[in-house]
């Protein structure tokens, strides 16, 4: 009996029920969702990686021996010792490919790559290739690959194709984005380059600590063997190659904590006033049953039943889309990086949290509100609660008062009695807001980005990548073309850059003295004057712990000279380092054009033109360039739809149940309007200048809100070089705040259409 | 047939039929009934629990519509009337005092009988209305701060301040004790006789037959006795 009284009393919950679901379901979507993405990651990251044995240190040494390596071994800080060359080379069939080569003896023990079609060389004729590279110039094991080392020519057999654990997300060079199609990297046995190089020389030593050694130590320990010989030491932390997982992992946490704290914060204040209205609502009952002699415990276990159908339905309906965001964002995020296959895992451990996060939610609502019922002795349980003591609050106290009409004061005193509502209702709303504002933000932001890239970085019409075989001579050909109207020119080098024993492998750009076209400092008016120093990419200043006039190491790589020069200046949206051309040639360097940037009367002709040369590699129109990031920017707006949907149910979800109840508690006081003779109109206009009311103050406070929300979900997204500077345009907040209304709205009129169901007799009929 | 003679009785019920359908069975709450009330005097509508008066009330106030038979009331069949048709009915002709009060416990007293002349056409003075039920100490009360008796008295000052042609009370005494009771009725009747309203006062307590100019006496649906009175009993002399 009591089991057909809870579906009986189930369906005047129901919608209230319901939305209590819909907001558990998000909170355990997101939850499981987020969380999913964490636990592949770390799942990719135990099978994988793991077992891989990253290195701990790659160390640039400076003709490194078997004695340095003997030496390192003996220490006990030291599980594994690779000493390897490496060498910068190219596909021969485009000199603008990086194919970094590295040497390994016999078998890996650190690095250990993951071959994905072929077999491990057999002879030092065959090599193992980057299977992106190779996907990307249609290479297969079995073909022939021919690299290019300062002139000289390395034949190979590609015996394998491969994934390596020190380039899982691979930028390098020009590239702002992993670039397969230019970068690569090829292993090949020892003694394949002993006639290029040496033998039992080595450039580099990739070191594996032992557990528990600290960074520190292990770095210390190498120094002292190697001495002078040990020119740089790149940490694990700070090889964006191998560690971008890692770090990228770190940022998600940020999404992962907030967004579904946000979401089952809802649905336990939701539960919470759900409940306590229910059980409110079932005095009469209680006392009822206890009259009969049921026991509390039974009877708390009734008002639990709630808290379960809604942990079960609402758990059950977040689960299966919270995996499929997981699988969606995954594929995503690993289209970022190179791994091996690994199969989807469904996190388990999230969906237990969820369960029992939505479960410690609810069950703790229902009973800090049934607890207390129940306990009270039956008689006082049948008798209405006694009503609400009634005080003055301010604004009935300030003189404003006699002027507002009756409506507008049942509506503050309402807002006023229910205060836990009328919170309820603005955080919702808020959080929409925030929701939407962090959403269009997002676009706005990267916006601002392209228009500064567009804009304010790039101002020239085509840039022109050259061959390596150009020079001054083809760089004045172009330059006294008809329809050119200016033209600068730059040199890009793969060079090792070096600062406080920390070390980074990007390039350094030879720019003009003076840049119109391609202005490094995007605060620059029409020119910028090259200063006595190095311009350095925000990035890499923060890699190398660089601020303005801290001291920074280049060196070619493959080259002995090492140049010391100040920071003279840090730009975002850069990459590298930029050094002027007569510093750069003061410093007894050459240059040799690689790059040209055209300002162009006709650039799309210009274009055409620029192609037919044999000496140019590629010409883009600065659209072309731009757009390059635009295709990144999709997963992005993805995102932004999401969010701008989510803001809306949870805004939807916590206007709407609340409505309702603020409809069912009022339905007497409804009634009697209604009996008075009040017109649906004025009795609905009564309900919904409430939520309006809610709905403004809402979009105030989620206004507040929405950029450190931004700023948060920023702080763990990067894409390269690109910095993005949080920021969120005044038509933005106009818009979030019109999206949101426009959800109060719609929740309004559903809420509206309840008013003709206001039952007049029914509610006469009783005091409950 | 309309009723335009001012002089005539204020509400004229014909055949008056309410069904309610029980799954199977119909269940006649009103079946049949007709009779006349004369504009303002006091009348009461006695009978048993379940014999069919808040039927009877409910459709003379525009609250319900009844399955068949017409209303009169001022000369125009109300149970002709449209929703909105009805509501304005209600606005502008009916005061109604209901067993449990009804009153907003978000406004005090005074706004309580605010409310209803803000919708009314000619309405009293809110403090008059107060006054008349002997409440003008209380104004800035919430209903949660004065007793039972108190409220049903705002109650009653709400529907004195619509001015209305007709006073509909159900049970006003059925939720207070035996003294405030017949002194909340008393006041009723006091105030409805000064300000020439009519009024119907439904109860089940036969011991108040005999305080009204009319009463109707019903059971199971059907109206069984209708007797003119040409001398009401003060509610003080009545006991029960
Ligand atoms: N909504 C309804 N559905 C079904 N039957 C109803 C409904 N409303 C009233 N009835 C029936 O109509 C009959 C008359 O009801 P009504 O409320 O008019 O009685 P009453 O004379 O006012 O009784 P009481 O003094 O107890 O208030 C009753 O038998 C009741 O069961
Ligand atoms: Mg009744």
């Amino acid at each position: 009996m009591l089991l057909l009284n809870f579906f009986r009393d189930i369906r005047h919950t129901l919608p209230r029920l319901i939305s209590v679901m819909i907001v558990t379901a998000l909170g355990v979507m997101i939850y499981i969702g987020m969380s999913g993405i964490n636990a592949n990651m770390q799942y990719a990251i135990d099978t994988y990686l793991e077992p891989a044995a990253v290195s701990d240190l790659w160390i640039t040494a400076d003709d490194a021996d078997m004695r340095d390596v003997r030496g390192l071994r003996a220490l006990s800080s030291i599980e594994y010792v690779s000493p390897r060359v490496t060498l910068m080379t190219n596909w021969i069939e485009d000199d603008e490919t990086n194919l970094t080569l590295h040497t390994y003896d016999g078998a890996f023990e650190q690095c250990v790559p993951y071959i994905e079609s072929g077999r491990m060389p057999q002879s030092p004729r065959e090599c193992m290739l980057a299977a992106s590279f190779a996907k990307a110039r249609g290479l297969s094991a079995g073909e022939r690959l021919e690299l290019e080392f300062e002139g000289r020519i390395l034949r190979f057999t590609i015996a394998a194709l491969v994934i390596s654990p020190e380039y899982i997300y691979n930028v390098s060079g020009m590239d702002l984005i992993p670039n397969p199609y230019r970068n690569g990297f090829v292993y090949v046995p020892e003694e394949a380059v002993s006639t290029a190089y040496g033998t039992h020389v080595y450039n580099e030593i990739l070191i594996k600590g032992r557990e528990g050694v600290s960074r520190e130590a292990l770095i210390n320990a190498c120094k002292s063997v190697l001495g002078e010989r040990c020119l740089a030491v790149l940490n694990f932390e700070d090889n964006v190659r191998a560690y971008m997982i890692y770090s990228e992992m770190q940022g998600l946490v940020s999404m992962t904590t907030t967004l579904p704290a946000l979401f089952f914060l809802t649905a336990a204040l939701i539960m919470f006033t759900t409940m306590q209205r229910v059980v409110e609502n079932s005095r009469t009952m209680i006392g009822t049953l206890k009259a009969l002699g049921y026991s509390d415990s039974r009877i708390l276990i009734y008002f639990l039943s709630y808290a379960f159908l809604v942990i079960v339905i609402g758990t059950a309906l977040g689960a299966v889309p919270g995996r499929a965001i997981t699988g969606f964002l995954v594929t995503i995020i690993y289209q970022y990086f190179e791994l091996p296959p690994i199969e989807f895992l469904m996190d388990w451990a999230a969906l237990i949290n969820a369960v029992s996060i939505a479960a410690a939610c609810c069950v703790g609502a229902v009973l800090l509100t049934a607890v207390r019922e129940v306990q009270t002795g039956p008689a006082q349980c049948m008798r209405p609660k006694p009503p609400r003591r009634s005080r003055r609050n301010i604004i009935e106290r300030s003189p404003l008062w006699r002027v507002l009409g009756f409506s507008v004061k049942t509506v503050v005193r309402n807002i006023f009695r229910n205060r836990m509502r009328a919170i309820m209702c603005i955080v919702g709303v808020s959080l929409c807001m925030a929701l939407i504002v962090t959403a269009i933000g997002m676009s706005d932001t990267v916006d601002k980005l392209m228009d500064d890239l567009y804009e304010k970085l790039y101002r020239y019409d085509l840039q022109v990548s050259l061959e390596r075989m150009a020079s001054n001579r083809e760089e004045r050909h172009i330059a006294r073309l008809a329809g050119i109207e200016r033209l600068e020119s730059e040199m890009a080098l793969p060079i090792e850059a070096i600062a406080s024993g920390k070390k980074s492998d990007t390039t350094v750009h030879v720019c003009e003295d003076i840049v119109t076209l391609m202005v490094v400092d995007q605060t620059a008016d029409v020119s910028m004057t090259m200063p006595d120093g190095l311009f350095v990419a925000k990035q890499l200043a923060d890699d190398l712990g660089l601020s303005r006039g801290s001291a920074l190491t280049i060196r070619r790589i493959g080259a002995r000279k090492t140049h010391t020069l100040p920071v003279m200046g840090i730009a975002p949206n850069i990459n590298g380092v930029y050094i002027g051309r007569s510093l750069w040639r003061s410093l007894g360097e050459g240059f040799r054009p690689s790059m040209l940037y055209l300002l162009a009367n006709d650039p799309d002709t210009m274009k055409r033109t620029l192609e037919d040369y044999d000496f140019v590699s590629a010409v883009k129109l600065k659209q072309e360039v731009v757009s390059a990031f635009d295709a990144q920017m999709e997963t992005m707006n993805a995102v932004v739809g999401i969010m701008i949907l989510f803001g809306g149910v949870l805004a939807y979800v916590v206007l709407y149940s609340l409505g309702v109840m603020n409809f069912y508690d009022r339905i007497r006081d409804l009634a009697t309007l209604s009996v008075l003779g009040f017109y649906p109109k004025e009795i609905k206009r009564l309900i919904l200048s409430e939520n309006m009311v809610f709905t403004i103050l809402g979009i105030g406070l989620g206004a507040l809100l929405g950029f450190p929300l931004l700023s948060n979900i920023l702080t763990g997204t990067s894409m390269g070089e690109l910095t993005f500077e949080p920021m969120v345009l005044p038509i933005t907040y106009a818009l979030s705040a019109g999206l949101t209304l426009v959800y109060a709205i719609i929740v309004n009129l559903l809420l509206g259409r309840k008013t003709k169901k206001i039952d007049m007799l029914g509610a006469l009929k009783s005091v409950e | 047939m309309i009723m335009s003679d001012p002089d005539g009785p204020i509400i004229h019920i014909q055949d008056l039929t309410k069904q309610y359908k029980m799954g199977e069975t119909l269940i006649s709450a009103v079946d049949g009934v007709s009779f006349d009330i004369p504009r303002g005097g006091v009348c009461i509508l006695q009978g048993a629990s379940g014999a069919g008066k808040s039927t009877v009330l409910n459709i003379l106030g525009g609250m319900d519509l009844p399955t068949s038979g017409n209303v009169f009331v001022e000369g125009e069949d109300i149970s002709r009337y449209s929703k909105r048709q009805l509501t304005r009915y209600r606005r502008e002709r009916v005061g109604f005092v209901f067993q449990f009060y009804n009153l907003m416990p978000n406004l005090t007293v005074v706004e309580n009988v605010e409310l209803a002349r803000q919708i009314s056409p000619n309405p009293m003075n809110a403090r008059d209305a107060l006054e008349m039920v002997g409440l003008s100490e209380r104004l800035n009360n919430f209903p949660s701060q004065i007793s039972g008796g108190e409220q049903q008295r705002v109650a009653i000052a709400r529907a004195l301040a619509k001015n209305p042609s007709l006073l509909l009370c159900d049970e006003p005494t059925g939720a207070l004790d035996y003294q405030t009771g017949k002194a909340v009725l008393q006041t009723l009747i006091d105030v409805c006789r000064k300000a020439q309203n009519t009024v119907i006062i439904v109860t089940h307590n036969s011991a108040l037959a005999p305080i009204g100019d009319l009463l109707l006496r019903m059971r199971s649906g059907k109206l069984v006795e209708t007797k003119y009175n040409e001398t009401p009993v003060p509610v003080s002399e009545v006991e029960w």
